[in-house]
């Protein structure tokens, strides 16, 4: 019988997203919508990522922004100077971050907690100067302008509505990717180094590689983000990736849920949202976006999908649960 | 020998936490360390899993020098550990807590994770029935799904139990398990570990339960102050006059 839920609900689960998916292009057709949206999936992409890292891991990074810089640049120089197509662009917009991702956790891989929090904003802000600082190749604060739209075949994706195709669907694919990972050995692996380190070492983990692992998966996910970004607005600038947006994607993670990829989507969702909603009072919006934080904290610590996983008492490994619970039942009777 | 300490030797800071300990253990035994707190049974054993380099001596594991290996080598050799202090991962599943004991029997990696490819499946399967079965063993099947953390301290030892014997060590070494139990808990896991033996595993025990170091153990081990102080069957050390006065006589003050 379990099996049998368990089967339905993965087939539902895929419907719905596409039925959710196809909704908004059957009612707007505005530019405005679909480019937040579109924002929407971008930011997604790089929660999770940080998900994988933080949520999963247990490993604090907040200068997340530069991976998603590192994959908007290396993609849009790319395309600048080959013209090659999106299917090569956004992996390597990834593997480029990725690499980043790898060199950073090598270096940091000694550091914990705080020291792991600053050692991150210190290459965040690196990478910032660099991009400043390059212009020859990143056009600096000038901006990197002209940027190519994907195309597919001839059919160029230059509107937020076409993009939306590619984006959406590519978003979808990157979460369940994630879900795949975070459910499996190599999740559960992630999990007990956030848990206890020492006690995973004692059963075999290798923490170093596993940390590298993450950050360099986390890292990843970070550069498609910025490869889609890249392409969708044609133009770069440095503010587009600086502290702020390192501090808007930990908020999105805080507030979706850590250890929860779903989360990642809420969180994405509700912050780029209220960041339109609250455009009309724009002085005082990230006093708002201050307060909303510091109230997540205290009271919503794990988020909102986080708390209300723990209210139906879920926990990762879901199907585990399951099943256990109906061995547990048939144990007691 | 499964086990052999050869003039082990830690200090930290000047201050010597073991001094020139020869062990050996056995396979198949279930050999029992105790001494008064400070005598440096945790130092002894966090040497042995690897958490703690000896400044002096080496430890030889199916004769194999492992001395100064990382943690999760040593555990890849067949050597597998409770805490004192209970370190289970508190925020997953009893479940799952389980199933990262059996890691080094499974092998899947980012690609079987994301194409859950046969092997994979057929991995996690076996790991699932297999972290079923020795939850059952403990006792805890019934709450597989809930949160590590929220069990009470006594189910959580048999967690950690079932942790370690996930890992199918040919080693296991315990440190005091039945802290903080109540007798009755404490006596139904003193069986438990005799069938552990049975099943072929090398217990090692750090106990403070007389009762259940007298009950089980093939052969006891004294440490006071770092230094090895005696060694016999639980007949012999209850008369050895050096681990009296070390030991036992200590314990009758409380």
């Amino acid at each position: 019988m379990t099996k049998n839920l368990s089967w339905r609900n993965n087939l539902i689960v895929p419907f719905l997203w596409v039925f959710l998916l196809a909704l908004p292009p059957l009612f707007h057709s505005s530019s405005y919508i679909f480019h937040t949206l579109n924002m929407i999936a971008y930011f997604t992409i790089a929660v999770a990522g940080l998900n994988i890292l933080m949520g999963y891991t247990g490993q604090i990074s907040i200068g997340h922004a530069v991976f998603y810089a590192v994959g908007a640049y290396v993609s849009a120089i790319l395309a600048r100077k080959f013209a090659l197509p999106f299917w090569l662009l956004i992996p390597l917009g990834g593997v480029a971050a990725a690499l980043m991702g790898f060199c950073m956790g090598a270096a940091c891989l000694r550091l914990k907690e705080i020291y792991l929090a600053m050692a991150t904003i210190g290459l965040a802000g690196a990478g910032e100067g660099v991009i400043i600082n390059w212009d020859t190749m990143t056009g600096g604060s000038m901006g990197l302008l002209g940027i190519p739209y994907f195309s597919v075949g001839s059919f160029v994706l230059d509107t937020p509505q076409k993009q939306y195709f590619l984006v959406m669907p590519l978003m979808l694919l990157m979460l369940f990717l994630a879900r795949q990972l975070v459910t499996s050995r190599v999740g559960r692996a992630f999990m007990a180094i956030r848990e206890d380190p020492v006690a995973a070492a004692c059963y075999g983990i290798d923490t170093t590689a596993f940390k590298l692992l993450a950050f360099t998966v986390s890292a990843f996910y970070g550069g498609v983000a910025g490869s889609l970004f890249a392409h969708s607005t044609g133009i770069l600038f440095p503010d587009h990736f600086g502290m702020e947006v390192s501090i808007l994607l930990l908020m999105m993670l805080v507030i979706g849920g850590r250890g929860s990829i779903m989360g990642s989507i809420v969180g994405a969702a509700l912050l780029t949202a209220g960041f339109e909603l609250l455009r009309s009072v724009k002085d005082y919006q990230m006093i708002v976006y201050g307060m909303v934080l510091v109230a997540f904290i205290l009271f919503m610590p794990q988020g909102i999908v986080g708390t209300l996983l723990a209210h139906r008492k879920h926990l990762p490994f879901c199907s585990v649960k399951d099943e256990c619970a109906l061995k547990g039942e048939e144990a007691k009777r | 020998m499964l086990l052999k300490l050869q003039g082990v030797s830690v200090s930290f800071d000047g201050l010597k936490a073991l001094e020139n300990v020869d062990i050996t253990l056995p396979e198949g035994m279930i050999k029992s360390l105790i001494g008064p707190n400070g005598a440096g049974k945790t130092t002894l054993f966090n040497v042995i899993s690897g958490l703690a380099k000896p400044t002096e001596g080496r430890v030889l594991f199916q004769d194999v020098d492992i001395t100064g290996k990382p943690p999760f080598q040593v555990s890849q050799r067949g050597i597998a550990r409770t805490f004192q202090n209970i370190r289970l991962f508190a925020h997953m599943s009893v479940m799952a807590n389980v199933m990262v004991g059996g890691h080094n029997h499974t092998k899947a990696g980012v690609s079987g994770a994301i194409f859950r490819t046969s092997g994979m499946r057929r991995e996690e399967k076996e790991l699932r029935e297999k972290a079923l079965s020795l939850l059952e063993f403990v006792g805890l099947a019934e709450c597989a799904a809930e949160e590590a953390g929220s069990l009470p301290y006594g189910r959580q030892r048999l967690l950690e139990l079932a942790r370690g014997l996930a890992a199918s060590p040919r080693l296991l070494l315990l440190d005091e398990p039945t802290a903080g139990m109540n007798l009755t808990e404490s006596a139904m896991l003193t069986r438990m570990i005799g069938k552990i033996r049975d099943l072929g595993i090398t217990i090692f025990l750090v106990e403070h339960h007389m009762k259940v170091v007298m009950g089980i153990s093939d052969q006891v081990t004294i440490l006071d102050h770092g230094v090895k102080i005696g060694e016999g069957t639980p007949e012999e050390i209850k008369k050895d006059e050096k681990v009296i006065r070390a030991y036992l006589g200590e314990k009758r003050r409380y």
